[in-house]
C-alpha cells in the first residue's frame, strides 16, 4: 500500500489570554490507501486538531501535510474547499445536516457544490448511497424527523456523495447509544474494506479495538501506535 | 431544483415571519420609489411633450408699429422657423353671476392652421367663427362657461357678450384653476372689436434650430436692429424660459420630494433586508462552516446567500411593480389634471421598466452585501466552533439600529408637518402683510380724481389708498422676462403693505430713487448687490435706482418703489392704476359684500378694470399653487413612517428570536407566558418612545433644512421659508408613532409568549 496522507513534523500552537498553547507537537505520520485508523486519546490530547489538519480545516503552525502528493496548506481557501470536496468526506459528531433540506437534498447539495458527479447521475447516486446506508425510506424527510443513528448514516452518505478516497470522522458515535455506535463503526469499517482510507477520532477505546491501526495521542504527541493484523 | 437554489429558499421558510415583514417593507419602499420613477418618467416626458406639441413661441415682441410688418417676408428669414401675430389682452369675464375674474383674450389668426402656440379642439367648434369665443378647458373648473353659453366679457369699460363656440386645450398656459384666470381665443376682427385695441401688435416667433434662450436672443439681434432701423419701437420683448412649461417648478418640486422620500423608503426597506440577513447568517454560521467543509468555496456560499436576498427582492418586485406602475399612472394623471396636460405615455418606456426591475433586485443586494461578505468570511474552524455566535450583533447594537430606523421615520413624518406649518405661517404672514382688503387694478392708469369719487361712498369702506405700476404696464428692459417685471409704486410709508424683509431695509423718503425687490425679482437681476444701482426702464424712460432691500414674497418678480419717485421718473401725469380698499368690518363675508358693491359700481361705469381681488382670494390662489405639493408631502411622509414601523417590527422579531434561550431561562425560573409578553411589549414601547424622542430631535434640523430648500425652490434663491414647528404635527406624530410601535412590538412578543420552555432552552 502507498501513503495517501503524510504529515511531516506538524505543530499547532494556539495563542490565548494565558499565552501560547502547543496542541500538536512535531507530529509525523503516514496513512495508507484503504487503511482503517483510529485516533484515540484523552480530551485535549489534540485528536480533533489532528483531524482538522488532515481536512485542511485548520492550518499547522509549522510542518507540512501532503495528501495525494498535494501540500494542502499551500492552497488558498477556495482551492482548498474544492480540493476537500473531491478528496475528503467528513463525518461530524453532531451530524451537521442542513435542517431545512431533506436527507436526499443534503446529499444533492454536497454534489451540487462540488460538481464532480455529472448532474444527471446525482439523484440516482444519492438514492444508491441512502440505500447502502439503509435509510432510503427516509430520503424525503427532514433531518429532525430521523433518529440520531439515522442522521449519522445520512451524514456518512453525504460524506461519500462525491466519492472521496478519504473519510474522516470526528467522534461519529459520541452522540449515539452503544448499539447505534456499533452499527456506525461497522459501516465505516465496511467503507475501509471497499478501499477508502477511513480515519476516525474516538474516545471509545473499546470501539478502537476494531481498527487495524490505533494511534494514541497524549499532550499533542503520538504516544503509541498499535497495529492489528488479520484485516 | 438545484439544491444551491433550493437551500436559501428553504432557509427563508424557517424565518418566514421576518421574511414577510422584510418583503412587505421592501414592497412598500419599492412601490413608493417605483411609483415615483414611473410618474417621473411619465410626467417629465409628457409635460414637456404636451408643451412642445403646441410649438411654443421662443420670443414674444410687442409693438404698436407692427402694422407695416410683412409677416410673409419675415417668415422667409433663415433664422425664423415660424412667425405670427397672437394678440393678447387682459380683460375680465363673468364666471358666475356677479363674479368676475381676469380673462386673457388671445386674438388668433387661424386656430386650425396655426404654426405655433397651437390649440387642440376638445368640444364644440374646431375653428374660430367671427364673433365667437373658444375657452381653454381648465377654465371650466372655475366657471359656468360651457359650449353654447353666452360669455359676458368686460373690456374698455363696456360689456360684450360672446357665444362660447368651443372648448380647447392649451397646455402651454399655466393652469387656469391655479391662477384664477380664464383663457379665451377669438379671431382677429373679434379681438379688435372686443378689446378695443388694434390687432397685430403682439408678434410671436420661433427661431430655427434654437437650443437655448441665449441662442434665441443671439438670433433675434439682427432682426431687432432691423426693426430699430425701420422705426419699429418695441414695447416689450419677452424670451420665455426655453421650451419650459410655466409651472415646471411645481413639477420639479413634486418630483424632487417624491424622489427623496421614495428613495429613503426604499433604502429603509433594503436595510430591513440587511438586518434579516444579519440574523439569518448569525444562525447559519455553523451551516456555512459545514458547507465549506463539504466542498463549498466562499464564492459559492456568497452566491447562495445573495440568491436569498435576490429571492426576497424578486418577490417584493413581483408584488410591487404592478402596484408601482398603476399608482405611478394614477399619480401622473392627478398631477396632469392639476397642471392641465394630458398623459401621453401609455406604455412604460422599456429602459424605465428595465431600470426599475434591475434596481429593485440590485439595491437590496448592495445594501445586504457587507453583511453577506462578513457572514461568509468565517473559516470552517471558526464556523464549527463556538466562536460562530460572534456573528450575531449584540442586543444593544440591534436596539440602536431599531431606534435609528424608527427615529428616521418619525423625523421625516414630523418634518412633513413642519414644512406644511412653515408654509401655512408664510401664507398667514403674507395675508398679514397686506393691510388692504380689496384691490382694484385698472387696465390703464387714470387720474385719481376721476377714479376715487366712484368708490368713496361704498358701504363698509374705511379708506382707499392709490398705488401705481402693475404687470403689463411697466416693463424693465434690463432683463427680458416672460411676463414682465411688475413695478409697484406705492407710498413709501404705506401701512397697507408690511412685507417680511429678508435683507436690507424698506423704502424711505429721500432724493435718491430707491427700490426693493422680492426674491423672484432679485433672482432675475442675477442677485444684484444690496446698495448697487440698477437700470430701470419704463414708459420709455430709464433711470437708475439703488437696491436697498429684499422682501420675502410668494409672488412673481416685483419691484417696489416710492410712488412719488415713480411719478417723477415715469408718470408725470400722476395717474394711478390700483386702488387699495380697506374695509371697516374685515370679516370675510363683509369684505365679499364690499367686493360685490365694487363690481356693481364697475358694471355701471366705463372703467377698464383688469381685476378686483380680495386679500383672502389672493392667499387662496397661492394656497392652490401649494396644495398639490403639500398633499403629496403628507402622503409620502406617512409612507416613510410606515416603512420604519415595519422595520421596527422586523427588527423586534429578529431580536426576540435571538433571545429565545433567554425566554426559555425566564420561563424556567418561573416567568409566565403573560410576563414574557409584557416584558417584550414594554421593551418595544421603550424603544418606540426613545425613537420618537430622537425622531423629534432630528426633525428640528431636518425641518430647518427642508424649509430652506422649499423656500429656495418656491420663493427664489434669496427668499426664506422660516421654519415653524407644528403642534398638530407633534400630536399626530407622537400618537401615530406610538400606535405603530405598539403594533410592531406586540406581534413578536405574542410569538415569544408561545415558545415552549424546552424548545426555548434548546435554541441555538
Amino acid at each position: 500500500m502507498s501513503a495517501i496522507i503524510e504529515l511531516q513534523r506538524v505543530c499547532r500552537d494556539y495563542k490565548g489570554a494565558s499565552g501560547t498553547t502547543a496542541v500538536l507537537r512535531e507530529i509525523s505520520l503516514q496513512f495508507m490507501s484503504g487503511e482503517h485508523v483510529a485516533i484515540v486519546g484523552r480530551s485535549g490530547s489534540g485528536k480533533s486538531t489532528l483531524l482538522n489538519m488532515l481536512t485542511g480545516i485548520d492550518h499547522p503552525s509549522r510542518g507540512e501535510v501532503h495528501i495525494g502528493g498535494v501540500n494542502i496548506h499551500r492552497l488558498d481557501e477556495s482551492a482548498l474547499a474544492r480540493w476537500r470536496g473531491r478528496h475528503v468526506g467528513i463525518v461530524f459528531q453532531f451530524f451537521q445536516l442542513m435542517p431545512a433540506l431533506t436527507i436526499e437534498q443534503n446529499l444533492l447539495l454536497a454534489m451540487d457544490l462540488v460538481q464532480s458527479i455529472p448532474r444527471p447521475d446525482r439523484r440516482s447516486r444519492a438514492g444508491a448511497l441512502l440505500e447502502q446506508m439503509g435509510i432510503a425510506a427516509h430520503a424525503r424527510k427532514l433531518p429532525a424527523a430521523l433518529s440520531g443513528g439515522e442522521q449519522q448514516r445520512a451524514a456518512i452518505a453525504r460524506a461519500l456523495a462525491n466519492n472521496p478516497p478519504i473519510i474522516v470522522a470526528d467522534e461519529p458515535t459520541g452522540n449515539l447509544d452503544s448499539q447505534m455506535g456499533w452499527e456506525i463503526h461497522a459501516l465505516l469499517a465496511q467503507l475501509a474494506r471497499q478501499g477508502k482510507t477511513v480515519i476516525v477520532v474516538t474516545h471509545d477505546r473499546q470501539a478502537a479495538t476494531d481498527f487495524e491501526r490505533v494511534i494514541t495521542l497524549e499532550d499533542g504527541r503520538v504516544a503509541r501506535e498499535d497495529l492489528r493484523s488479520g484485516r | 431544483m438545484n439544491t444551491i437554489v433550493l437551500k436559501p429558499l428553504s432557509d427563508l421558510r424557517l424565518v418566514w415571519r421576518q421574511v414577510v415583514l422584510a418583503v412587505v417593507a421592501l414592497v412598500v419602499g419599492l412601490w413608493g420609489i417605483g411609483g415615483i420613477v414611473v410618474s417621473y418618467a411619465v410626467l417629465t416626458q409628457d409635460l414637456r411633450e404636451n408643451f412642445l406639441a403646441t410649438r411654443p413661441p421662443h420670443a414674444v415682441l410687442v409693438s404698436a408699429d407692427f402694422a407695416d410688418l410683412d409677416l410673409a417676408q419675415l417668415r422667409l428669414r433663415p433664422e425664423v422657423e415660424a412667425a405670427e401675430f397672437r394678440d393678447l389682452s387682459m380683460l375680465r369675464i363673468e364666471v358666475f353671476p356677479g363674479e368676475w375674474i381676469p380673462l386673457w383674450l388671445f386674438g388668433v389668426e387661424d386656430a386650425e392652421r396655426a404654426t405655433m402656440a397651437r390649440l387642440t379642439p376638445e368640444m364644440g367648434a374646431t375653428r374660430l367663427s367671427p364673433g365667437t369665443l373658444l375657452v381653454e378647458r381648465d377654465g371650466l373648473k372655475i366657471s359656468n362657461l360651457r359650449v353654447g353659453a353666452l360669455a359676458r366679457v368686460r373690456a374698455a369699460g363696456r360689456i360684450v357678450e360672446l357665444p362660447v363656440s368651443g372648448i380647447v386645450h392649451d397646455p402651454a398656459q399655466a393652469p387656469a384653476t391655479q391662477d384664477h384666470f380664464i383663457y379665451g381665443y377669438v379671431d382677429k376682427p373679434t379681438y379688435a372689436r372686443v378689446s378695443g385695441q388694434a390687432a397685430d401688435q403682439r408678434l410671436v416667433l420661433r427661431m430655427q434650430h434654437a437650443r437655448s434662450a441665449a441662442e434665441v436672443r443671439q438670433m433675434l439681434a439682427p432682426l431687432l436692429s432691423e426693426f430699430a432701423a425701420r422705426g419699429i419701437e418695441l414695447q416689450s420683448l419677452q424670451i420665455p424660459d426655453f421650451e419650459q412649461h410655466p409651472h415646471q417648478w411645481q413639477l420639479d418640486t413634486l418630483l424632487l420630494l417624491q424622489g427623496a422620500i421614495g428613495l429613503l423608503a426604499f433604502l429603509m426597506g433594503s436595510v430591513l433586508v440587511s438586518q434579516l440577513m444579519t440574523s439569518l447568517l448569525a444562525r447559519q454560521v455553523r451551516e456555512i462552516g459545514i458547507m465549506k467543509a463539504i466542498g463549498a468555496s466562499r464564492g459559492q456560499v456568497l452566491r447562495l446567500y445573495s440568491a436569498t436576498v435576490l429571492a426576497m427582492a424578486a418577490l417584493a418586485a413581483v408584488v410591487a411593480m404592478p402596484l408601482a406602475v398603476a399608482s405611478g399612472y394614477v399619480f401622473s394623471r392627478f398631477v396632469a389634471g392639476q397642471l392641465n396636460f394630458e398623459v401621453l405615455t401609455t406604455q412604460l418606456p422599456l429602459p424605465v421598466a428595465i431600470g426599475l426591475g434591475a434596481g429593485s433586485l440590485l439595491l437590496p443586494l448592495c445594501v445586504a452585501l457587507p453583511v453577506l461578505l462578513r457572514g461568509t468570511n468565517h473559516s470552517v474552524l471558526e464556523a464549527l466552533s463556538d466562536q460562530s455566535t460572534r456573528a450575531a450583533p449584540p442586543v444593544v447594537r440591534r436596539g440602536i439600529v431599531i431606534i435609528l430606523t424608527m427615529a428616521l421615520g418619525v423625523a421625516i413624518f414630523d418634518t412633513g408637518f413642519n414644512v406644511r406649518q412653515s408654509l401655512a405661517e408664510l401664507l398667514a404672514e403674507m395675508d398679514h402683510s397686506m393691510g388692504h382688503d380689496l384691490q382694484i387694478v385698472l387696465k390703464s392708469p387714470m387720474a385719481p380724481e376721476d377714479l376715487l369719487p366712484q368708490f368713496q361712498d361704498l358701504p363698509n369702506l374705511e379708506r382707499i389708498e392709490v398705488w401705481n405700476g402693475g404687470r403689463g404696464e411697466l416693463q424693465t428692459h434690463v432683463v427680458a422676462t416672460r411676463e414682465g417685471v411688475g413695478i409697484v409704486a406705492l407710498p413709501w410709508d404705506t401701512t397697507l403693505f408690511r412685507p417680511q424683509l429678508v435683507a436690507g431695509r424698506w423704502l424711505r423718503d429721500g432724493d435718491q430713487t430707491e427700490v426693493v425687490l422680492n426674491g423672484g425679482a432679485r433672482d432675475l437681476y442675477e442677485h444684484a448687490e444690496l446698495g448697487s444701482l440698477i437700470d430701470l426702464s419704463a414708459s420709455g424712460a430709464t433711470i437708475q435706482a439703488r437696491l436697498v432691500g429684499v422682501v420675502n414674497e410668494l409672488e412673481k418678480p416685483k419691484i417696489y418703489m416710492d410712488r412719488a419717485q415713480y411719478d417723477a421718473a415715469f408718470n408725470p401725469r400722476h395717474e394711478v392704476n390700483s386702488l387699495m380698499l380697506v374695509a371697516r368690518d374685515q370679516r370675510f363675508d363683509r369684505v365679499m359684500a364690499l367686493k360685490r358693491a365694487v363690481e356693481a359700481v364697475i358694471e355701471q361705469s366705463d372703467l377698464d378694470v383688469l381685476y378686483v381681488m380680495s386679500s383672502a382670494e389672493r392667499a387662496q390662489v397661492i394656497a392652490d399653487h401649494l396644495d398639490i405639493v403639500l398633499t403629496i408631502l403628507a402622503a409620502l411622509s406617512l409612507l416613510v413612517l410606515m416603512v420604519s414601523a415595519l422595520g421596527m417590527g422586523s427588527a423586534m422579531a429578529i431580536n426576540i428570536q435571538e433571545r429565545t434561550r433567554e425566554i426559555g431561562i425566564l420561563r424556567a425560573i418561573g416567568a409566565t407566558p403573560r410576563t414574557v409578553f409584557r416584558r417584550f411589549v414594554a421593551e418595544g414601547m421603550q424603544i418606540g418612545v426613545a425613537s420618537i424622542a430622537l425622531g423629534l430631535v432630528l426633525a428640528w434640523p431636518l425641518g430647518i433644512a427642508a424649509s430652506a430648500a422649499f423656500g429656495r425652490l418656491m420663493l427664489g434663491e434669496d427668499a426664506r421659508l422660516r421654519f415653524a414647528y407644528s403642534p398638530t404635527g407633534l400630536s399626530v406624530v407622537v400618537i401615530v408613532s406610538l400606535i405603530f410601535a405598539w403594533v410592531a412590538s406586540r406581534g413578536p412578543a405574542r410569538r415569544a409568549m408561545r415558545i415552549p420552555t424546552r424548545e426555548a432552552l434548546d435554541y441555538g
